[in-house]
């Protein structure tokens, strides 16, 4: 796993932890107040329904009551009830109207046999004997009653109340009350969290809202009156149920914990978004580092990671940075050492290889240095015997500087920027404490090997540092272009040379170090001359050593 | 003593000569009926001795027609009546009365009735009345196939004689207002306040006349929203109703007379059970009489017996349906703006839940079985599914006594049709009432005659009838 995605996972862990264990809290706190507030809410649609439902007893025992009492003032109805044929029509009519006038929904008025004088819900049905109704109505006492009752239209169920009046010595029975219909469910109360159910044994009787599977908060048992079955149908039990919603506890919790997901996933994509965007930006400067340090070449530019930042990271580029530095330097000082080896091989190889050449024609030589000294008219035939050796060891000598020749690397030329290169030097040798500054007025370029270039400055810095006799020295290293060349100039201020040391500055294997290889100057000027380029040397003892350097410009 | 035996002599040869006379004409005699007289069966309210000016006259509100239309008045035969002239009219007791026509022969062998217009009758821009006449305005009307039988056969004698061909029994078509040859066409009520005061209540009011020198007649149909007892605060002259609230209360007025007049609609049950036989099935004629007295609260009277389709026997009649009708409901079905049909259905509703046998309760079985309901449809509805015969049972209402008998035949097996088939007429239509509304007449203003099929007839002691 890398660095960065360990580093998502902490962030979202850390975030998210305590906010899912926050939430959960919350969540449960908020739905388990909610449910008490539905119990509570639930508990008082209950009174309410069950106030309702006294509410309408009341008014149907008043109303019948009244009734009661203004039908034995009514003179029409008193002939028609008693007197067979008078007025018939009135009595027939009679309930009806008293039935709108009381605002009652079903009337029937019933002889002491049970014979339907007149009936306001079914006007038609008259002298029908239905005894049951009346007294299922009657036995049910003081409660109200619910009945199903026969009309037009088709059986009916109400809640009924009973009264009787006399009428001329007649007893007769008034059966009135209000449809049992969802209208009048409604009416009791209750609404979205409760609902009414009326259960009879032929039916069910729902409001709108009642659902089937509902919980039954209360239950409460009703005489039931069947008026349709015909005589002999007794009187049973209906129950009229509260139910509560079964679904609503549901719903309102399925609210809670639709918020509180959504809440959850909110947080958790607002975790992962910020923990995306802090592990890229932490593991971002540390990616590039590592892709830097994985690009680091000995021979190419120096590592350069932001070594501003100054943090952790910071410290651990800019020393990141200049090991690679020490390490090119010590690797072009091993290559150095490597390619003086390996010159000092070939030197020694070359000086074999030359002195053997050298040998047969020093021989000859003598030998006719001798002739000369002692028989000097034999010196022609002596000499034209030994030119073939002459002739060969020159010939030997030819081939081995073209052999020699080839070993030549053929180098890099590119554009270089001397102050990029230059400020790389500076920045290594200031980076082991020398004291080496940098001058320039601008972007300057050759056209060359960026590593004779290297090996230039690095040696003439390293020769500048070397010279410096007090802590106050310096060595400065100027680039400047101009009017189509470019001047290198490396100064210090360190004890300068004599004009016998500066006439043999770059003789090869002359130094004035006691570790130096002498070769130093040697190869700034091979290698300036590569480049064509210049060199030379203005110093005095006491006033320090300038090299100056000129390469004609480059175009980039 | 010689005198009266010449007298006795002159009177027997005159009978003899007359005998032989009658005798040896193959013609019936000429026929000069005398008008009804005030006291005849007719008469539903006597004419007073002086008729006012202006007559107004309130109908019952239109209602949706269709078939059957359930109205117990038919103000527009009422209108008819008022407005239009035909040769002759049709009393109530199915006689021929004289209008245009004074007189008429009658070739029973050939069904042939030659008429002679009344001398001095005019047309209302005072040209003399001729047989040309009588030819134009029948060949201006839309007629049924009978009428235009009779108008085809229609030849003028002379100017003021017509021959014409009738089928035997069919005499009364001739008071069809289809046939009228006079119409004396109403105008708008003119824009006076006595008037207005007395027509507030009327929607679209028009002015006719009886006949000349007769009073006009205001008349139009009571608006909606007016109770008819205001009519009768306002001193309406005669308010025709089947509100039975505005009979109760004119009866306790005694500047008013309220009459029943004869019914104009004869309610029956269908059932479609019960269409395969081609009789009537009885109900208890107790029930009957209980429709009449308590259910329905119009003036009714028990249907006659036979039902008068049974009279159709002459009407051409069309083939019916070929599969028979199979309710599968148990329902009496009515039409939701009748609120006779309704009463009647309740009431046997009523009636079936008492007992457990007989034809209602055959009829419960036929259809499926279940507790019988009463159920009102829209027109459109009670149609369609009096058509397919798919109740129990459905209350329907037809013309009690149409002059128009065959027209009337038709619309019933139209309506009907599994009633009618392989040669049974009416099988399963039971006839129960006929209905009819009330004349509420304001006492002293004018008379009330009916005719053949009830609609009624404004009569004074100058002018009885429509005629003049």
């Amino acid at each position: 796993m890398s660095f960065r995605a360990r580093l998502l996972a902490a962030i979202v862990v850390a975030t998210l932890a305590p906010l899912v264990l926050f939430a959960f809290g919350v969540r449960n706190e908020i739905g388990s107040r909610l449910i008490a507030q539905h119990e509570r809410r639930i508990a008082a649609l209950t009174s309410v329904i069950e106030q309702g439902l006294a509410r309408e007893d009341r008014e149907l025992t008043r109303r019948l009551a009244t009734l009661a009492a203004a039908m034995p003032d009514d003179d029409r109805l008193r002939a028609g009830v008693l007197y067979a044929g008078a007025d018939r029509r009135y009595v027939l009519d009679y309930a009806a109207q008293a039935m709108d006038l009381a605002g009652l929904e079903v009337l029937q008025i019933q002889d002491a046999n049970g014979r339907i004088v007149s009936s306001g819900h079914f006007r038609n049905d008259f002298d029908r004997l239905a005894p049951e109704l009346m007294n299922g109505v009657r036995a049910a006492g003081d409660r109200i009653a619910l009945a199903r009752l026969r009309t037009p239209e088709g059986p009916v169920l109400a809640f009924v109340r009973a009264d009787s009046v006399r009428i001329g010595g007649q007893q007769f029975t008034l059966v009135g009350g209000m449809l049992a219909d969802r209208d009048l469910l409604g009416t009791f109360g209750g609404g979205i969290d409760v609902a009414l159910e009326l259960a009879t044994p032929n039916d069910t009787i729902r409001q709108a809202a009642a659902e089937a599977n509902g919980a039954v908060v209360r239950e409460m048992a009703l005489p039931f009156v069947d008026g349709v079955s015909g005589a002999g149908a007794s009187t049973s039990t209906a129950n009229l149920r509260i139910m509560r919603e079964a679904g609503e506890a549901r719903a309102l919790q399925a609210g809670v914990d639709r918020w509180f997901i959504a809440a959850l996933a909110v947080v958790t994509l607002g975790a992962i978004a910020i923990g995306v965007f802090l592990s890229a930006r932490l593991s971002r400067p540390l990616a590039r580092l590592a892709h830097a340090t994985g690009a680091v070449s000995l021979e190419g530019p120096d590592l350069d990671v932001g070594t501003e930042r100054g943090d952790e990271i910071g410290v651990l580029a800019r020393r990141l940075a200049s090991m690679t530095r020490r390490l090119r330097a010590g690797a072009l000082q091993l290559r150095d050492a490597e390619r003086r080896a390996t010159v000092g091989d070939i030197a020694r190889q070359v000086n074999h290889d030359i002195k053997n050449g050298l040998i047969p024609i020093r021989n000859v030589l003598r030998h006719l240095t001798e002739v000369q000294e002692k028989s000097p008219d034999e010196l022609p035939a002596i000499f034209a015997a030994r030119r073939s050796t002459l002739e060969s060891s020159v010939g030997y000598l030819d081939q081995l500087a073209r052999n020699y020749a080839r070993l030549t690397p053929r180098a890099e030329r590119r554009t270089v920027d001397l102050v990029a290169v230059a400020s790389e030097v500076v920045r290594s040798a200031s980076a082991g404490g020398a004291p080496v500054q940098l001058r320039s007025n601008g972007r300057a370029a050759i056209h060359g090997d960026p590593i004779a270039v290297r090996r230039i400055l690095d040696n003439l810095v390293r020769n500048g540092v070397e010279s410096l006799t007090s802590e106050n020295g310096s060595v400065t290293v100027g680039v400047e272009s101009q009017n189509g060349r470019v001047r290198v100039a490396v100064a210090d201020t360190g004890r300068g040379m004599t004009e016998e040391e500066l006439a043999r500055a770059f003789d090869d294997f002359h130094t004035t170090k006691p570790a130096g290889t002498g070769l130093g100057l040697s190869v700034v000027r091979r290698l300036t001359s590569d480049l064509g380029g210049t060199v030379r040397i203005e110093s005095a003892p006491g006033k320090g050593t300038t090299v100056l350097i000129d390469f004609p410009s480059g175009r980039e | 003593m010689h005198y009266e035996r010449f007298a006795r002599l002159i009177a027997t040869g005159t009978l003899i000569v007359s005998a032989s006379w009658a005798c040896a004409r193959p013609v019936a005699p000429v026929v000069v009926p005398e008008r009804a007289p005030q006291d005849s069966p007719c008469t539903v309210a006597a004419a007073p001795p002086s008729a006012p000016e202006t007559l107004v006259v309130a109908l019952p509100p239109a209602r949706s027609s269709g078939f059957s239309a359930p109205a117990l008045f038919d103000a527009l035969r009422f209108e008819a009546e008022l407005t239009r002239e035909t040769l002759v009219g049709v009393d109530c007791t199915g006689a021929i009365v004289p209008e245009l026509a004074e007189s008429w022969e009658i070739d029973s062998a050939r069904n042939r009735w030659t008429f002679t217009l009344k001398d001095g009758a005019s047309l209302t821009n005072g040209d003399p009345l001729t047989s040309r006449e009588v030819f134009a305005a029948w060949h201006a009307t839309d007629l049924d196939s009978l009428q235009a039988a009779v108008r085809e056969s229609l030849v003028a004698l002379d100017a003021r004689r017509v021959r014409l061909t009738l089928p035997a029994g069919h005499a009364r078509l001739l008071g069809s207002s289809r046939l009228a040859v006079l119409e004396r066409a109403p105008v708008d009520v003119p824009d006076d306040a006595s008037i207005s005061a007395r027509v507030a209540g009327l929607a679209a009011p028009r002015l006719g006349r009886m006949a000349s020198g007769a009073p006009a007649v205001i008349y139009g149909a009571i608006s909606p929203a007016t109770d008819p007892r205001d009519l009768v605060d306002r001193g309406v002259d005669i308010l025709f109703t089947e509100d039975p609230a505005a009979a109760r209360y004119a009866a306790a007025r005694s500047e008013y007379s309220v009459h029943e007049l004869p019914p104009q609609r004869t309610y029956a049950l269908a059932i479609p059970s019960s269409s395969s036989r081609d009789e009537s099935l009885d109900f208890d004629l107790d029930d009957v009489e209980s429709l009449v007295r308590d259910v329905v609260r119009v003036p009714a009277r028990p249907a006659s017996r036979p039902p008068r389709w049974k009279d159709f026997a002459t009407c051409p009649m069309s083939p019916g349906v070929e599969s028979s009708a199979q309710p599968t409901l148990p329902r009496v079905a009515y039409r939701e703006d009748d609120p006779v049909a309704r009463a009647i259905a309740e009431r046997l509703v009523s009636l079936a839940s008492r007992s457990t046998e007989g034809p209602l309760q055959s009829m419960v079985q036929s259809s499926g079985g279940g507790t019988l309901a009463a159920e009102a449809l829209s027109p459109g509805e009670f149609l369609g599914s009096l058509r397919e015969g798919s109740r129990a049972a459905f209350v329907v209402s037809t013309p009690a006594r149409p002059l128009a008998v065959c027209q009337a035949f038709a619309n019933l097996v139209a309506a009907v049709p599994w009633a009618f088939r392989e040669g049974v007429r009416g099988g399963g239509l039971v006839p129960l009432i006929d209905a009819g509304a009330w004349a509420i007449v304001r006492r002293g203003s004018v008379g009330l005659a009916a005719t053949w099929d009830g609609t009624p007839i404004l009569s004074t002691s100058a002018v009885s009838g429509s005629a003049p």
